[in-house]
């Protein structure tokens, strides 16, 4: 006979044996089946006992005989019993828990592979599966080299098995579209095997670009500002410092500081606007009326008026009276002012500017063709973005600040509008700005 | 150099500030040519074998690190001293530019009046370095305030002997025998310790502050050029 205290000690145990699942639920009941059948000493009842414990264990009590409910019995059963029903709850909650992590990395766009420490893929989301262009059903179980060739990708993951399981860095892979990834690895740790690999890839090709688009965008704007201050700075100090005899050489000393003062605060007149037209509310807060087009074209004729005569370029109009644009006034005539001001600069004398206003469904197209020498279509796509320059040392003596086209473009934008270039090499370029179209002139009459 | 004027050239794509430089070069007594690009300035040189270059970063067809690497790569031109004209925030360039074998540096908006001191300097340098190094065991620096003993491992600072550790005197010992020539750290740590070391270059600094400390009212002789590295004081400095 077991004395009595260690059957509770017993008991005790099952009900607080370590929540291990189903191994832990197995030891109470073994435990309470050894109890049970030492107390009633027969095999044969043993083994029925056995069922009939093990049925009311797990599904119902009630179904003991009388006899069967010795107290001692009864009190191990039903811990068990807790224990069994906690641990199927916790199982169920296990299965829920990992239905869920499930859905989360699949759900996820960064691309997560795990290893095992054969580096053989034990699995992959369907982010993985999209970036490195594989499938993860026939991928599992071979070899990560053998699924994906990537060699920067395969360095890196051995690079990680060396270190230990840890490795971070970036990589530059050659796929469909070269993209950038930040790679993270870390050891996937495994109870049965030496640990294994968790890879987690993130696609940062966008944010790379926009990184170095706005690194060269800070360059080009430093060296913009820098010239002019550089020559304002050391023709003064030279002007001052060391003095100049020669009246002419003066005289010359001083235009270029004029010339780099003038040029100076244009560029930052320009970059002010064009910080004004970048910020979010500007859209929202845009003054807009509706105006004939002509208005624009005529008031920015008579302003660019005198340096198209001192170059004897014609400039003609094209205009239909009754087209009406939705506009902020200063804004469309700058943008015009802009188009027109390039036009009549790269243009030699005695050639002709058209500017031209045609309708084009819910737009309406403001033109400027020129007979200038146009520009080679490898710089079309990029004519628009700041500071970007077909020819430099052109661009330089014509005086322009290398944002008048981003400006015009951002005006474009802001109303909804937008640009549009076709040029010939030798022959001349016509850029357009195209705004939206007004149907009423109510309301114009408060532009005054 | 003889009486003859030395000749400049200027590599410069703005022409108002190579204009501005030739002005200045002129002023002070030498001869200056104008080009506005990096590949014209390959051919001038070769052709020409100016005494001087002063050479603009930042050039449309051919940057002017790439200028710089061509000239002292090649063995022509490899002794003609250059003074780079970049822009702040571009130390970067500054480092490489001097370890391609550059000579000293402005940076725009530069001052007229500091860039032709460092012309001067440069040119003056120029003709000593065309001389053997000095054999003498001893460098006398300073008015004899600074004393460096290669022969006793020593240094005598304002007459009093400076316990230096093997690196801080071989930082201080490289630096002395070029002064006013800016150093990068990579310079100093292959020069003292040689090209195989695998000392960070911040460990640099932390020799310059024990040497500088144990220099005492003499520490100032060794320049930090911020962003670059360092150098020796030429006794006069710069107005600037």
């Amino acid at each position: 006979m077991i004395p009595s205290g260690s059957i509770q000690s017993l008991a005790q145990a099952a009900a607080s044996a370590p929540a291990d699942g189903a191994d832990a639920a197995a030891t109470g009941w073994i435990a309470a089946a050894i109890v049970g059948s030492a107390w009633l000493g027969s095999s044969l009842l043993r083994a029925r006992s056995q069922r009939r414990l093990e049925r009311a264990l797990l599904d119902d009590e009630s179904s003991l005989r009388e006899d069967e409910r010795f107290p001692l019995l009864d009190r191990l059963a039903s811990a068990s019993m807790r224990r069994v029903r906690v641990e199927r709850q916790r199982q169920s909650r296990a299965f829920d828990r990992l239905a869920e992590i499930d859905r989360i990395l699949r759900a996820t766009p960064i691309a997560v592979i795990a290893l095992d420490h054969m580096q053989r893929v034990i699995s992959a989301n369907p982010a993985a599966e999209r970036l490195l262009g594989f499938d993860e059903t026939s991928a599992r179980g071979r070899l990560l080299q053998e699924v994906v060739r990537h060699p920067a990708l395969n360095r890196s993951i051995s690079n990680a098995f060396a270190a230990e399981g840890r490795f971070d860095g970036e990589l530059h892979l050659e796929l469909e579209q070269p993209v950038e990834v930040q790679i993270c690895c870390e050891p996937l740790q495994t109870e049965s095997q030496p640990p294994g690999l968790v890879v987690s890839l993130v696609d940062v090709t966008r944010m790379r670009r926009l990184e170095s688009m706005r690194s060269e965008f800070a360059a080009n704007v430093s060296h913009e500002l820098r010239t002019p201050i550089t020559n304002i700075k050391g023709y003064v100090e030279t002007l001052l410092q060391v003095g100049v005899d020669n009246p002419a050489q003066m005289r010359r000393f001083l235009e270029i500081v004029h010339r780099n003062t003038v040029r100076l605060s244009g560029i930052v007149e320009d970059i002010l606007t064009l910080a004004f037209l970048e910020e979010p509310e500007a859209k929202q807060s845009l003054a807009r009326l509706p105006m004939p087009a002509g208005d624009i074209v005529r008031q920015v004729v008579e302003d660019l008026g005198s340096a198209a005569n001192a170059k004897s370029i014609k400039v003609v109009t094209r205009l239909q009276t009754d087209t009406l644009v939705l506009a902020n006034r200063s804004l469309a005539e700058q943008a015009l002012a802009n188009l027109v001001s390039n036009a009549v600069k790269y243009s030699g004398e005695g050639t002709q500017v058209t500017i031209e206003v045609a309708d084009e469904g819910e737009l309406v197209r403001l033109s400027v063709e020129d007979q200038g020498p146009g520009i080679a279509a490898k710089h079309l796509p990029r004519i628009f973005e700041r500071f970007y320059r077909v020819d430099k040392a052109r661009a330089r003596t014509q005086g322009g600040t290398g944002l008048g086209l981003a400006i015009v473009k951002h005006i474009a934008t802001i109303h909804g509008g937008r640009v549009d270039v076709t040029s010939q090499v030798s022959q001349g370029s016509r850029f357009s700005l195209f705004l939206p179209r007004a149907h009423t002139r109510e309301g114009a009459r408060a532009v005054g | 150099m003889s009486n003859a004027k030395a000749q400049v050239l200027i590599v410069e794509d703005e022409p108002e500030i190579a204009e501005l430089i030739e002005f200045h070069a002129e002023r002070a007594g030498m001869q200056a040519r104008k080009v506005h690009s990096g590949r014209i300035a390959l051919d001038v040189i070769k052709r020409e074998k100016p005494d001087l270059i002063v050479l603009d970063l930042m050039l449309p067809d051919l940057d002017g690190l790439e200028v710089c690497r061509k000239l002292k790569q090649s063995e022509d031109t490899r002794t003609i001293p250059i003074v780079m004209v970049t822009a702040k925030g571009e130390e970067a360039d500054v480092v490489a530019g001097i370890e391609l074998g550059a000579d000293d540096y402005v940076t725009k908006p530069f001052s007229p009046r500091v860039l032709m001191a460092r012309l001067r300097n440069v040119l003056r340098r120029a003709g000593i370095a065309d001389e053997p190094a000095p054999t003498t065991d001893r460098m006398v620096l300073l008015d004899g305030k600074l004393i460096i003993d290669l022969d006793r491992h020593e240094v005598m600072c304002e007459g009093r002997k400076t316990d230096l550790t093997l690196t801080e005197f071989g930082i201080l010992h490289y630096l002395a025998s070029r002064p006013g020539f800016v150093r990068t750290r990579d310079q100093i740590i292959s020069a003292v310790h040689g090209k195989s070391t695998v000392l960070s270059s911040r460990t640099v600094d932390v020799h310059i502050t024990a040497l500088r400390r144990k220099l005492g009212s003499m520490a100032e002789c060794v320049e930090t050029v911020r962003g670059v590295g360092y150098r020796f004081s030429e006794g006069t400095r710069d107005e600037e």
